[in-house]
């Protein structure tokens, strides 16, 4: 197979929407040097990367006691290779690299929030253990679960900073194993923005649990560390103000909505996953702040519940899953408690039941 | 990621009207801007330089896999030509090829393409 062959000069990041903004943007001359010099074209082009397959590696030892959390994290040294090169396991003293010692800490938080208010241990329950990889590929502004370890970018500086920096954002990368081993919410259309929000609310208890704070005094925010003060934006989401967490003239605006009146209809996002999450992620909110208190002992536990309801399909879609929350916050508290109504007037008031 | 497999797939081939538009979705969060396509004018360049291209895309088509990556968060490429339908058609372009790749089987080149647009003249 020959090697297709450009004239180009480097292979320098500048896609297509930071350069409209700098080329609308000239008092910015350090970002116009950048977008001039990636505008010329690349010279060099590899045929063709290799896909890298964390699933193809020999699994280390998980949690030797229930309660007792095993975490690796994994160096990729800016390349995009799983797992990368193990930087520091279970026990081991702090390596003064930020990003390793805050994916260890935070996967720690996570675990303990999971062993500590439901009783589950680790991802499976059975003591996984939690793989970490940070220094994800150059500049790489994203996060994932691979259905095996959680990955983390440094962000590229200007628009999104390391992603390792916000807790609730290592939690919801955990939250989806949890949810993966659990229900197996299909990840597209309404069962994929079930799944990320069920990411999103079990990242952000995460946080309010490591913080002690109740849900008056949460900020709702998913990723609040993650915006470069560059952005005009406070978050990725606002679980209490969906649709508000940035405006910016390079991100866009939050496309989320808070109501089905607003539903998006899209096959982007796969089918807008991260979209349309944001209608379940309001019910969760207000449902926990007409409850009150410290929400993983109200709401969090019959959305747990609700998790590992046998009921609760592949494919099931937001009224589906607003029932099964009804049904177990009136088995968990009783149909007439003050919790049972509120979370049912909390799904009511986002227009997924009637 | 597709529903034909690799051999299925007919090659990509470019014309002078073609329009090549290469998107990235997915991650942890939708944004709306960082969506937006890199639209490359196949008018602009040479033939060689379009079989250069056309080249790019037929790699990708080969190694796609049918199956989207597991987990979640995972970003993905796509990959429209599109061509007018009429000379003077007032429609919007049709989509005449389309592609869809998890992102760490997306062929270097076609990243490149993604972040920095069609090559130079074919002169240099």
């Amino acid at each position: 197979m020959s090697k297709p062959e450009f004239n180009s000069t480097r292979p320098g990041f500048m896609p297509p929407f930071i350069l409209e903004r700098i080329a609308s943007s000239r008092s910015d001359m350090q970002l116009q040097s950048r977008a001039q010099r990636t505008l010329e074209v690349d010279r060099y082009f590899r045929a063709q990367r290799t896909p890298d397959v964390a699933s193809a590696m020999a699994m280390p030892q998980g949690s030797p006691h229930p309660g007792q959390v095993a975490r690796y994290i994994y160096s990729a040294n800016y390349q995009e290779v799983l797992p990368g090169t193990l930087v520091r396991e279970e026990g081991q003293d702090e390596t003064g690299d930020p990003a390793v010692d805050e994916a260890y800490r935070w996967l720690g938080v996570t675990y303990r929030f999971f062993w500590e208010a439901f009783e589950r241990n680790s991802i499976d329950n059975q003591g996984m253990p939690l793989l970490g990889t940070v220094h994800y590929g150059r500049d790489y502004e994203n996060a994932f679960w691979n259905g095996a370890q959680m990955v983390f970018g440094d962000g590229d500086g200007e628009f999104f900073n390391r992603f390792t920096q916000a807790l609730d954002v290592v939690g919801h990368e955990l939250a989806h194993g949890v949810i993966e081993r659990e229900a197996g919410l299909v990840y597209t259309y309404q069962s994929g923005a079930l799944n990320e929000s069920l990411a999103d609310v079990f990242g952000s208890l995460t946080e309010q649990y490591h913080l002690g704070q109740t849900a008056a005094e949460a900020d709702w925010l998913i990723g609040a560390e993650l915006l470069t003060e560059r952005v005009q934006g406070r978050a990725l989401r606002s679980m209490a103000a969906p649709g508000t967490a940035y405006d910016d003239p390079v991100l866009g605006k939050d496309p989320q909505p808070a109501h089905m009146d607003a539903f998006v209809e899209t096959e982007a996002d796969n089918g807008g996953v991260h979209i349309n999450s944001g209608i379940p992620n309001h019910a969760f909110y207000l449902a926990a702040m007409a409850l009150g208190g410290y929400a993983w002992e109200t709401c969090g536990l019959v959305w747990y519940d609700t998790l590992l309801d046998s009921r609760l399909m592949p494919e099931s879609d937001f009224a589906t899953f607003a029932t099964l929350i009804v049904e177990n916050a009136e088995r968990r508290f009783g149909s007439a408690s003050r919790e049972s109504i509120a979370i049912r007037e909390a799904w009511q008031a986002v227009g997924v039941i009637a | 990621m597709n529903d034909k497999s690799p051999d299925e797939l007919k090659k990509a081939q470019l014309q002078a009207k073609s329009v090549v538009a290469i998107r990235r979705e997915g991650g942890v969060a939708a944004f709306p801007g960082l969506m937006k396509p890199r639209r490359i004018h196949c008018a602009e360049y040479t033939d060689e330089q379009r079989r250069e291209l056309e080249g790019v895309l037929n790699l990708a088509a080969r190694t796609c896999s049918a199956t989207p990556a597991p987990g979640a968060d995972r970003r993905v490429f796509h990959v429209h030509v599109e061509e007018p339908q009429h000379p003077d058609a007032a429609e919007s372009d049709f989509c005449v090829w389309s592609l869809s790749l998890n992102e760490e089987e997306t062929p270097e080149a076609l990243i490149a393409l993604w972040k920095s647009g069609m090559p130079g003249n074919s002169d240099q």
